[in-house]
């Protein structure tokens, strides 16, 4: 009971030192004129093992729907991860560059209720940031009036899935680079971490052609999904590895925090 | 019975081989404002970073508010502290960044806050970026968060490191208001010790990672005294030749000492008045009755008796 309350207060005060950053606004503003930009343009492209050019040059020619720019927006949010990477420095590399855990630590919040919230508070942003994504389109889409695509129960589906998709592995990346912070105590190289581990991933299935790979290659997985390749009972994996991943890094940052001389 | 507030029990630390905290035992009461002495990388800072659970505990156990070590978390809800240079966040002003504490802590009261801003001297900067700080004002600052979730315990570090004068005497004021009008318990460290001992009322002397001696205000006074000391053959003959001379007050320390209170006697008199009367004199210290010298002097003694 005690550590929910103690959980809860760090949220609401990671939540006040967010709004009161103005790297959350750069951010945010970052999201949406690259959203606005891509429907604008109907240029898409990230990281991507399986380049699916059928798919693109269809997206490409074609007279985008709004569903075609969900889709296009998918394609690219690989490239988001680097944008919202600023998310993953405000609410925690801070705390470790600034030394601040020590404050956080010392108000009496468990090592697991300090990486949990982080967490919670990591996946919050990076949902707002990505369904500012989506709107985005939505509504630059309705002002370039564009058709929807599809029936509106049919697009918003869509929207919400991927959008849930898409933060839900940025989220699994970070708890990764939340690790790698922890142990190095270093912001560099876990950004750099979250920076290289998308391309390496995806690098190493091309050349390798290590099968087992995708289950990890996120922004693959979160393209198939929105290109409608991916139905939920193939997409069980994923989230069971996602599942798996989150854990083991949850659990060696807590062990980590609880070894370490802070 | 006073409350203890902490109850250190020998604790050891090792950072690879270097042994930072051998055996270390102490225990802090309830209002005791207790100055923790000791040269740099006694282990007095590790002795801090144990009790807040910045650095795991290996050797030994820790109870604060008679909570045990694996499970104070709530004794920490009522402990401050400033550990080592204070941490805020640079981009924050002064009172946003105490209101991230408070919400860690879940203070609701709107006046604490500002209460606290008054309390440290930071009124005219609450508006000011912590980068744009001055070390002083930073020091200030991290006193700040440690006292305003009004903790019974507070832990400072050095915490009058790059004040000036008149923030010195502000935060020994503060220290004294805290411990008296609040009744918080106040482990401090500081390398200036004068200032320690006018704050203190108990004091922990730590050597090379060794707790040496704890001695309360009044003994330490005691021992402390300045005065000259005298090594006679006959300590009955002196203290009468002192007593018909007017040479006053002495103690005697022994069957061969006596502790002259007067610092300011001229040596060469009193060496010559007491052999005139016939005591044979083996020798003369003047003591110094500052808690440096004191310091000092308790540190070569431990430094021999180790050889």
């Amino acid at each position: 009971m005690n550590e929910d309350v103690n959980m809860i207060n760090q949220l609401r005060a990671d939540t006040y030192r967010l709004i009161h950053s103005v790297g959350f606004y750069v951010t945010l503003g970052l999201v949406i004129v690259y959203s606005a930009l891509i429907t604008k343009t109907k240029t898409v492209g990230g990281i991507m093992a399986n380049g699916n050019e059928e798919s693109l040059d269809r997206l490409a020619r074609s007279n985008w729907t709004i569903l075609d720019g969900i889709r296009g927006l998918t394609i690219s949010a690989s490239l988001l991860m680097y944008m919202v990477i600023g998310l993953f420095i405000i609410t925690i590399g801070y705390e470790f560059s600034q030394q601040t855990y020590k404050n956080t630590l010392i108000s009496g919040i468990s090592r697991s209720s300090f990486i949990l919230s982080k967490y919670i508070t990591l996946l919050i942003t990076i949902f707002i940031s990505i369904t500012a994504y989506f709107l985005t389109t939505i509504i630059m889409s309705l002002i370039l009036g564009r058709s929807l695509g599809a029936s509106l129960p049919n697009l918003l589906s869509t929207s919400v899935l991927t959008d849930i998709t898409i933060t839900f592995f940025i989220s699994i990346v970070f708890s990764m680079g939340i690790l790698i912070l922890v142990v190095t105590n270093s912001i560099v190289i876990s950004s750099i971490f979250i920076v290289v581990f998308p391309i390496g991933v995806t690098t190493v299935r091309m050349l390798a052609n290590w099968k087992w790979l995708k289950y990890i290659d996120f922004f693959g997985a979160s393209n198939e999904v929105s290109l409608g390749n991916l139905s939920i009972s193939e997409f069980e994996p994923y989230i069971a590895t996602c599942g798996v991943l989150l854990g083991v890094c949850i659990v060696l940052s807590l062990v980590s925090m609880r070894e370490k001389e802070l | 019975m006073t409350e203890t507030v902490l109850d250190f029990n020998h604790v050891s630390k090792k950072f690879g081989r270097f042994q930072a905290l051998d055996s270390v035992s102490f225990q802090i009461k309830r209002g005791d404002i207790y100055g923790l002495i000791g040269e740099n990388g006694a282990g007095k800072t590790t002795i801090m970073k144990l009790i807040t659970k910045i650095s795991p505990l290996r050797t030994g156990s820790i109870s604060l508010f008679g909570e045990s070590t694996s499970n104070y978390q709530q004794a920490l809800k009522r402990t401050g502290a400033m550990i080592e240079s204070p941490a805020a966040f640079n981009s924050l002003t002064v009172i946003q960044n105490l209101k991230v504490i408070a919400k860690q802590n879940g203070i609701q009261s709107k006046t604490a806050i500002d209460d606290t801003i008054e309390f440290v001297g930071l009124s005219k900067k609450r508006k000011t970026k912590a980068k744009h700080l001055s070390l002083g004002q930073k020091q200030r600052l991290g006193l700040a968060f440690a006292i305003l979730p009004h903790p019974d315990f507070l832990i400072l570090d050095e915490p009058i490191n790059g004040l000036d004068p008149s923030g010195i005497i502000e935060i020994r004021k503060l220290l004294y208001k805290l411990n008296h009008e609040q009744q918080t318990t106040i482990l401090i460290s500081s390398h200036i010790l004068t200032e320690l001992y006018q704050v203190s009322t108990k004091f922990g002397f730590i050597h090379h990672g060794k707790f040496i001696k704890e001695v309360t205000k009044e003994e330490l006074d005691k021992e402390k005294e300045s005065g000259i000391l005298l090594d006679v053959d006959d300590v009955a003959k002196a203290s009468e030749v002192l007593d018909s001379s007017n040479v006053k007050p002495f103690s005697i320390q022994n069957d061969h000492s006596i502790f002259v209170k007067d610092n300011h006697l001229n040596t060469g008199n009193l060496s010559q008045l007491l052999i005139m009367n016939g005591v044979a004199l083996n020798g003369m210290t003047k003591q110094e009755g500052s808690l440096e010298q004191y310091y000092t002097q308790l540190m070569k003694k431990t430094d021999e008796g180790e050889k």
